[in-house]
């Protein structure tokens, strides 16, 4: 799908699909994997400033994500379990969790950002990328160790 | 003309000396240089390190105050690492814990068949979907032992605190963020340190919140700010009242000038002196050792006071005088307390370095000096030399039954830290201060093996309910596993596990190469540095090691004690009377080198003081006044430490100083001339050890009222006459 609209100059001038709690496909690419996995939920950022990205496939969870260690809630009891962060996780939900606050440009005061075939893509450090038209993020990609690629796509509200 | 050119060519080089010194001193706080040896494993080595800030707050403003004080933390070049979650699993800890699942989580041989291994992999590939892969990356998947996702949950079952509203690690009760940080070994000085805290409780109270700041290192810097505060103030008094005082006897600002070169290129000396042999100088002997060198003001007084009169005898006697303290200073050397060695030859140096220069200028404004008519506080005292004797005996016994080295606080706290430390205790549990249970070995492989020996019985008192909980390093970390297969055996059988679940089999190379890297560093000495903040790491004592266990909530001590001596492997250590028994090895070796030092000075001055009677009358004046002051001091219920000895060898200085100048004097005229000289002297030396005797710290107090004491037994001596001696005849002339 090709995009129009203008690049934004900066990571201060890029939004969030709008919506407080936001719908998600999250698609995983392992090297040893023939096909990747997907999983669906969606996610929200708190007023303390954790994000809770509540998953409803391919199995239900409840995790709020800290800077560096996530609380993980599982059925039938949600007894939370905690669980740490590894570093590109934690670049990435820092993020997402800057996104959907409305704080990108503070998280990524001197962005990289430059056209690609649905928009634009902006890099912030090594391994997280944003992509989108406009204005609008519409995914978080992360490449972890060992070349596995988490695509976050945003769908809007639920 | 001549004089006065002396006078500033003395002037010009004590200000070069002066000069030199602070250029080229390096001062230290090591804690090292009070441990015997100058070892760190006791007080030094990275003990200290860790710290922890309590950030209190409602739960919805406590994520974002936290992280402002983690900012704040991980900015400063002070910090090693700082995080709102604990450290065990910051990325270093997880890359760690990667490295060397095989020794926190040997795998059993069951898991290397393909079978076993093809479920863990769909299980990890599945985990790859949900929070755990988010977290982990796909290490789980590239371990299909599932060593590292034991690992992982052995190491996440330890932690005590609770996550909180944003993502923070909180205190039990939920009232406080916690911020885990650890110091670099080498961090800043005590007034960055003291800074580095302030910053975080700024930082906590730009979003409404307020921050505890706990940690060793920090705690110690800022006590050590108050006492230096403090130490600042009674030396800003006493210099004022000294130099009113002076200005006053001396009614000129050249003698006044002259008075305090010697003195401040003595203290340089003593500096530079001690840096050169050391290659840095411990702050307790900067700060005793000024104390201390400022008895070298009595040396120009002396030769001041007496001008012309008598000149070569009060020179021979600044001399024998200065030899005499330097000899009984130097035998701190033995002692083998870096601080006390230090100690010794700052004040030996800087005494001679004064009397020398003291001796090289010229008196200036003698007819001018302002003194007391002291010789008419001269007074008889019957049988003199058998009361001396007396009073050095009874003071030996005194000293012999006095409680050497009892322990009591070097520093005082001030009041915000104690009330700071009794709510941060109510916040997060803290580990027994008083027990711990500690190994030793060669290596640091051997106190791991003594520690697993000792677990059994930790753990046998922890279900007797002995003892609450407690964090051992060799419960992490197990033994290397004798019979892991080879890697090529691994690799088939992963290619094997992968094709049976439908994952590509040429994945198996990059398992084979990971599962080769692990079982490598499994057989290697392990860095146990990532861990530090599960348990204590071992530590260098020595030429050997020490491993301690933290013990929580011990309830009882001797059944658990008796469990550890019938499990062996370790002991049970009861710090606070390890504390006390090493203050008192200390205070032995300062009383010891005290004795040996005495016997130094005494030697000395039989040797050059004329005649010998002098010598001796003046080395049992001063045995007289040591034990006059031992007594009058255990009386008022003190006991002896190590800053009390060293302020006695002080009192040996002056004793000496005033016996050479009065002893020997000839005819009733000179007497007077020297007991003036002494008076004049005593008060000197009398205003800033007073003002330190006032002083609320108690390290100042004790140095002070001991050489107050001393001083005043001194003077009552000195100024006491025999049969033989002349009366005085009052000199007129002030």
């Amino acid at each position: 799908m090709a995009c129009d609209a203008p690049i934004p100059t900066s990571a201060a001038a890029i939004a969030a699909p709008l919506a407080d709690v936001m719908a998600y496909e999250e698609t995983i690419h392992h090297p040893s994997s023939p096909e990747p996995l997907r999983a669906r939920g969606s996610l929200r950022a708190t007023p303390e400033g954790s994000l809770v990205r509540d998953q409803t496939h391919p199995t239900r969870e409840i995790a709020e994500i800290g800077p560096s260690l996530l609380g993980l809630r599982k059925p039938p009891d949600f007894d939370v379990e905690y669980w740490p962060l590894e570093e590109a996780a934690q670049a990435q939900f820092g993020l997402i969790r800057a996104l959907l606050s409305g704080r990108l440009g503070e998280a990524v005061p001197t962005a990289d950002i430059r056209p690609d075939e649905s928009g634009w893509r902006l890099t912030a450090g090594e391994a997280v990328a944003l992509t989108g038209c406009g204005s609008v993020v519409s995914s978080v990609e992360v490449v972890q160790e060992d070349g596995v690629r988490r695509v976050y796509v945003l769908t809007g509200s639920e | 003309m001549i004089a006065r050119l002396r006078c500033l060519v003395a002037l010009a080089l004590a200000g070069a000396v002066v000069w030199l010194a602070v250029a080229s001193t390096t001062v230290s706080a090591d804690l090292a240089g009070i441990a015997p040896g100058g070892e760190g494993a006791v007080f030094g080595g990275d003990a200290g390190l860790d710290f922890l800030v309590a950030v209190l707050a409602l739960p919805e403003g406590q994520a974002a105050a936290a992280m402002a004080v983690q900012a704040i933390l991980a900015a400063s070049p002070l910090v090693a690492s700082v995080t709102a979650g604990p450290g065990a699993f910051e990325p270093v800890a997880l890359d760690w814990l990667w490295q060397r699942r095989f020794a926190v989580a040997p795998p059993p041989p069951e898991r290397f068949v393909p079978a076993a291994m093809a479920e863990r992999l769909l299980e990890a590939r599945a985990a790859l979907a949900t929070a755990e892969g988010a977290a982990l990356g796909d290490r789980m998947l590239r371990d299909p032992t599932g060593a590292f996702a034991a690992a992982v949950d052995e190491l996440r079952a330890r932690r005590p605190a609770g996550l909180g509203p944003g993502g923070v690690w909180t205190s039990v009760d939920g009232r406080a963020a916690l911020v885990f940080g650890r110091l670099l070994p080498e961090a800043g000085s005590g007034d960055d340190l003291v800074a580095l805290a302030q910053a975080a409780r700024a930082a906590a109270a730009d979003h409404g919140a307020r921050a505890l700041v706990a940690g060793p290192r920090l705690i110690g810097a800022e006590i050590g700010r108050g006492v230096e505060q403090r130490s600042l103030t009674a030396a800003g008094i006493a210099v004022i009242l000294l130099l009113l005082w002076l200005t006053w006897s001396l009614r000129s600002g050249l003698a006044l000038v002259s008075a305090f070169a010697p003195v401040a290129a003595g203290l340089a000396a003593g500096a530079l002196a001690v840096q050169l042999v050391f290659g840095h100088v411990h702050v307790i002997a900067l700060g005793f050792g000024g104390a201390l060198t400022g008895l070298a003001i009595d040396y120009p007084l002396h030769l001041t006071t007496h001008g012309r009169e008598g000149a070569a005898r009060v020179r021979r006697a600044v001399a024998i005088g200065a030899v005499t303290t330097a000899v009984a200073f130097l035998a701190l050397l033995g002692s083998g307390v870096p601080a006390l060695q230090q100690t010794g030859l700052f004040v030996a140096a800087g005494i001679l370095v004064a009397a020398g220069l003291a001796l090289a200028s010229p008196p200036v404004g003698a007819a001018a000096v302002r003194t007391f008519a002291m010789e008419r506080l001269s007074w008889h005292l019957p049988r003199r030399r058998l009361v001396e004797a007396a009073l050095a005996l009874v003071g030996v016994a005194a000293m012999l039954g006095a409680p050497v080295g009892a322990p009591r606080a070097v520093a005082t706290p001030p009041p915000a830290v104690t009330e700071m430390l009794a709510e941060m205790n109510e916040l997060v549990p803290a580990p027994s201060a008083r027990w711990s249970v500690v190994s030793r070995g060669a290596t640091e492989a051997e106190v791991l093996a003594r520690q697993r020996l000792a677990l059994p019985a930790l753990e046998s008192a922890v279900e007797a309910e002995e003892l609450g909980r407690f964090e051992a390093m060799a419960d992490i970390v197990r033994p290397a596993p004798a019979e892991l297969p080879p890697p090529a055996e691994f690799g088939d059988a992963a290619q094997t596990a992968l094709a049976m679940v439908g994952l590509d089999p040429g994945f198996a190379p990059r398992l084979q190469a990971d599962y080769a890297e692990a079982l490598a560093a499994a057989l290697e000495r392990p860095d146990l540095g990532p861990l530090a903040q599960l348990a204590p790491l071992p530590q260098r004592q020595g030429q050997g090691w020490s491993l301690s266990v933290r013990l929580y909530d011990v309830k009882d001590a001797g059944a658990l004690a008796a469990r550890l001596e019938a499990g062996g492997g370790a002991r049970l250590v009861d710090n606070t009377a390890e504390t006390m028994g090493r203050l008192a090895a200390l205070s032995g070796a300062a009383l010891h080198w005290l004795v040996v030092g005495a016997a130094g000075a005494a030697a000395v001055l039989l040797l050059l003081l004329r005649p010998r009677r002098s010598a001796l009358g003046v080395a049992l004046t001063v045995a007289g006044a040591l034990g006059a002051t031992v007594c009058v001091l255990r009386l008022a219920g003190v006991e002896f430490d190590v800053f009390r000895i060293v302020a006695l060898t002080l009192v040996v200085g002056i004793g000496v100083d005033y016996g050479v100048l009065v002893q020997p004097s000839r005819g009733s005229a000179e007497r007077a001339r020297a007991l003036r000289s002494v008076g004049l002297c005593a008060t000197s030396t009398a205003i800033p050890f007073a003002v330190m005797a006032a002083s609320p710290e108690p390290i100042l107090s004790e140095i002070g009222a001991t050489v107050l004491v001393g001083l005043g037994a001194m003077a009552i001596l000195t100024f006491a006459r025999s049969h033989s001696e002349p009366a005085e005849n009052l000199v007129r002339d002030c």
